[in-house]
């Protein structure tokens, strides 16, 4: 237990000592003189006299020195730390960065406090020469002070310092401690990360370089083991009408976790919607394990609804709610053209195929190309041309300005797609490939990270390479750029054309069974599906965003039921319902608290919901020890494990309650200054004798 | 005191208090019909002398002089009767006040200078009101001013008293000598000091006056802070003649600061009283017509006795 200083700064005020020194040297020369008629007897006495005043004047010197030190003491606020003899071990100076994890996580009962409480007893170590800095991160690393001297700015930072809303990510806060240290010149470099050292705080790809001899100093927050339950998940199932879109309904999931090691029976989950309580349910929930709820069918037309599945509070309160939004079902309409000379069986698959659509479902509309108007193309958000040969210059102008607003054309190129230019693609129809003699050609390249193929993306899914092509249609000239997949010599199979705001996509295959076996294929449904949301520019609403995350104006408006038009939005306005302030970041990003927010732009208006995200809530923590030795080990660095123990408030409080007594002593000293002053002042001395110019000092 | 009575007219004569002449009055009258009077009990004369106040009448005896017979009492009874008047002394009555830097210290109000001021005065008024001849000496370690005894120099003594200002340092020695050089004539002398000198010095400065047939009398003055030192803060003495200072603790040496006092006191005391000279102390706190009073019921006693 060494005595350190919170405030070091006003150790200076040591140097006000100086005033009593000068005080009495500058009026040394006419203390306490007084005139006497003679000297006669007084020169008889002993020698000693002069002695005892001087030592008179010392006491007085004394105590004014002392009441200037002890002052400048307690304002110093000192106090007994606990790692006193760190800056020693360690061989001089500290910079000490302070990593403290704000993620909401570190809510779990009193976590936070004692996060608080270490991150100020470490502030409360430094002593004189140490310099410390505070970082607060979650995701994203805040320096909440840039390195200092002075412990009550940090305590200040400390006072201020809020939980956040974002996950953990220990590498976040490393980076931004060896940044500062790398700054420093001071000879010993500490970190001290407080965190409950959750599992998915560290990636197995997090990597971070602290400068040579970095101290790693783990302050493991975690309780083992953590009890916790919570609502994972909520999904909403819609079930549609066929009469009336109206009438659709919305089936309500939840999934609900548990963490820890027993079962808890009956646990009430209860469904609110629009701040109603639709619906409690009870389930037993195993121990670390999950169970799903469903509730009673929600009626699924407009407008929005908000709802929230909420479990009883416990130790973590974040994930106890989850909020969601319920928008009405968004019905994609298409306009399915085909060739006069063409058979209904022609477009039967992909008829067939969209009439079974449900996320989204599809309005379909057929039309022959003679009969087909422009006045038509408006009407629907996309325009499926299966193999419609030459449309005509006035057709595909309309076509082009179709798509230029912002719809979507999927182009089929198959049989009636004669060789010819497009007057309004880059590249027009060319010859035909045969390979009906080498039972013909599979999708050799599929660009899987493109929106089209990311649901055949996973292990599992549909084989696109089932698929046979007999015949295809050659492209004119040959695209190099937006090809998404290629048959097997090369030739693009689907090719993605940009038109002003909106898609084309092209097909050089028919999308009936003549040229190609895919209709038949498990992969055709999908495919289609995904092609015609692409190229429509569908996007589902999100029913919940996260929180914490810097979210774009288009996410916003889609996510508030804004569709297509969403993606252009620059200016959304943003209400939360709790009248907290919205965080606007740069780029014309907002961060968002959990709960639900009115979200308005030009031309509409709709509501989100905002979760934290459920990851943060597996509260399950690696070895800090063992994650500590791994960050410095490339370092060099060394692992110091004798954190301070950490200290109640009230034991902070008592070990920083020094400056009190020594208050009490300067004022004491002060009383006592007076008392001897005034009995030494002229006034006192007039009492006794005739003082001239003889202020005591 | 002082201020309250120096806008009189006369110089001089604000050191007159008239409740202190008021009763040093009576008892210069119950002095003066004890014997000759209030200077009359400090030298008392055995002659009947030529005056014009009346005294007695007694029978006239072989040797009186014939011119001294009361005539018209002889008309009446027929006898000779001489006629006896209040002799006037005619003695010089002189001052020695001392006006050294030492005197000017004041701890009660009044410093000493004044304090001895006002003595001198009264005790020059009473001289002067019994018909002697006053003089004034004023010194420090030297005369500083010196008015010869006359009948007629009260006036010029008090103005002279008044413009008196603390000046250097006391030697006793050097102005007596001249004093007693300079006098003609023997007398009564006063001598007013704080007799800041060793004893035997004192002694044998004021012997020389006492050789000439002079009348000694030594009036002490000292301030009540000088007897008791009441002083409690520490502090730089810086001593008023010489300009030398010391750091003293009051409070380590007080009593033995008032033992060497009281064994000066009691040396001048013993030493002057050996020589019948008649000592003295005047405390500046006293009344000054309390010291007065105390001094004359002790030269009466004194006078009773011999």
């Amino acid at each position: 237990m060494g005595l350190s200083f919170l405030v070091p700064a006003f150790l200076a005020g040591f140097a006000a000592i100086a005033i009593p020194i000068w005080v009495h040297l500058r009026n040394r020369a006419k203390t306490d003189t007084i005139d006497f008629p003679s000297l006669m007897f007084l020169e008889r006495v002993p020698y000693r006299s002069v002695q005892r005043q001087q030592l008179r004047h010392r006491l007085l010197f004394a105590a004014r020195c002392a009441a200037m030190l002890l002052l400048a003491l307690a304002f110093a606020r000192p106090f007994f730390g606990g790692v006193d003899l760190a800056g020693a071990v360690s061989g001089g100076d500290r910079e000490i960065v302070i990593l403290l994890d704000r993620s909401w996580s570190m809510g779990y009962e009193d976590r936070w406090e004692r996060a608080l409480e270490a991150a100020a007893a470490e502030a409360g170590s430094m002593v004189a020469g140490d310099r410390a800095s505070l970082v607060l991160f979650d995701d994203t690393a805040e320096v909440a002070t840039e390195s200092t001297a002075d412990g009550a700015v940090l305590m200040d930072a400390l006072r201020t310092a809020e939980l956040g809303v974002s996950t953990t990510r220990i590498v976040a806060g490393l980076r931004a401690a060896s940044r500062l240290l790398a700054a420093s010149s001071l000879p010993s470099r500490e970190v001290v990360l407080i965190s409950d050292f959750q599992r998915i705080g560290w990636g197995e790809d997090d990597d971070v370089d602290l400068p040579e001899g970095t101290v790693m100093r783990p302050v493991n927050l975690s309780d083992a083991p953590a009890h916790n339950i919570g609502v994972a998940s909520v999904g909403l199932q819609r079930q549609r009408s066929t009469a009336d879109a109206s009438n659709d309904t919305v089936v309500v999931t939840a999934r609900l976790t548990r963490q820890g090691g027993e079962t808890v029976r009956e646990v009430t989950a209860e469904l609110r919607v629009d701040g109603i309580v639709q619906q409690s349910l009870t389930v037993d929930l195993p121990a670390n394990g999950a169970a799903t709820v469903a509730f009673d069918p929600l009626t699924g037309g407009a407008p929005a609804v908000r709802g929230t599945v909420s479990v009883e509070h416990d130790g973590l309160p974040g994930d106890d709610e989850f909020h969601f939004v319920s928008s009405p079902t968004q019905v994609l309409s298409v306009l399915l053209v085909q060739n006069a000379t063409a058979s209904e069986s022609d477009s039967l698959y992909v008829e067939r195929a969209l009439r079974v659509g449900s996320r989204p479902p599809f309005s379909l509309e057929r039309a022959s190309l003679p009969d087909l108007q422009s006045a038509d193309l408006d009407r629907h958000d996309l325009v499926v041309l299966n193999d419609v040969g030459s449309m005509g210059t006035e057709l595909e102008a309309a076509l082009h300005d179709y798509v230029s607003g912002g719809s979507g054309v999927l182009v089929a190129m198959a049989e009636l797609s004669s060789a010819a230019p497009s007057g309004w693609l880059p590249f027009g129809a060319g010859g035909e490939a045969d390979r009906s003699r080498d039972l013909g050609a599979t999708l050799a390249y599929v660009d899987s990270d493109h929106p089209v193929f990311e649901v055949f993306r996973s292990a599992d899914s549909a084989d696109l390479a089932a698929a046979r092509f007999y015949r295809y249609r050659l492209l004119d000239p040959v695209p190099d750029t937006g090809v998404l997949a290629r048959y097997d010599d090369g030739s693009p199979a689907l090719v993605e054309v940009r038109v002003g705001e909106g898609r084309v996509l092209v097909w050089t295959s028919s999308l009936d069974t003549f040229w190609t076996d895919l209709p038949l294929q498990p992969v055709f449904l999908p495919l289609l599906h995904e092609a015609a949301k692409y190229a429509a520019g569908y996007r589902e609403s999100d029913v919940w965003l996260p929180a914490g995350r810097g979210l774009s104006m288009a996410e916003l408006g889609r996510a508030a039921g804004g569709g297509r038009a969403a993606e252009s939005l620059e200016n959304v306005g943003v209400v939360s319902d709790t009248g907290a302030q919205v965080e606007r970041l740069a780029g014309g990003r907002v961060r968002l608290n959990p709960g639900f927010h009115s979200v308005s732009w030009s031309g509409g208006d709709g509501s989100v919901a905002v979760n934290l995200d459920r990851a943060e809530a597996d509260l399950a923590a690696i070895d800090a020890e063992e994650l500590a030795a791994a960050v410095v080990w490339g370092a060099g660095g060394e692992v110091d494990s004798n954190v301070p123990q950490q200290a109640t408030g009230a034991e902070i409080e008592g070990r920083q309650s020094l400056w009190w007594y020594l208050l009490v002593a300067a004022a004491l000293l002060l009383v006592a200054e007076t008392i001897l002053s005034n009995r030494l002042s002229p006034r006192a001395g007039a009492r006794a004798g005739k003082v001239h110019d003889s202020p005591v000092s | 005191m002082a201020n309250d009575t120096r806008s009189h007219a006369r110089p001089g004569s604000s050191f007159i208090d008239p409740l202190v002449l008021g009763r040093i009055d009576n008892l210069a009258l119950l002095a003066r019909t004890v014997v000759e009077g209030f200077i009359g009990g400090l030298h008392r004369s055995p002659y009947r002398g030529l005056s014009v106040d009346f005294a007695e009448h007694r029978p006239y005896v072989l040797g009186d002089d014939i011119r001294m017979i009361d005539w018209r009492v002889f008309g009446r009874t027929d006898r000779f009767y001489i006629k006896q008047f209040e002799a006037d002394s005619n003695a010089n009555f002189t001052v020695l006040l001392d006006v050294s830097r030492s005197m000017g210290f004041a701890q009660s109000g009044l410093s000493k200078l004044d304090y001895a001021r006002y003595l001198a005065a009264c005790l020059l008024y009473f001289a002067r009101k019994q018909r002697d001849r006053v003089g004034f000496l004023s010194f420090n370690d030297d005369v500083v001013d010196y008015v010869p005894p006359a009948a007629k120099h009260l006036d010029l003594i008090l103005h002279t008293i008044d413009g008196l200002q603390p000046s250097g340092a006391s030697a006793l020695e050097k102005p007596l000598w001249k004093l007693a050089e300079a006098a003609q004539r023997r007398g009564i002398m006063v001598l007013i000091s704080d007799l800041y000198e060793d004893p035997t010095t004192v002694l044998e400065s004021i012997q020389r006056l006492g050789y000439k047939g002079n009348d000694v009398l030594v009036f002490h003055v000292l301030d009540r802070a000088e007897i008791e030192f009441p002083f409690e803060e520490s502090a730089n003495y810086v001593d008023m003649e010489s300009g030398e200072s010391l750091p003293v603790v009051p409070d380590r040496l007080r009593e033995r600061y008032r033992e060497l006092v009281a064994e000066h006191i009691g040396a001048l005391r013993n030493n002057l009283g050996q020589r019948r000279i008649d000592y003295a102390l005047f405390d500046t706190s006293q009344p000054l017509d309390h010291a007065l009073f105390s001094y004359l019921s002790m030269r009466h006693q004194l006078t009773r006795t011999r």
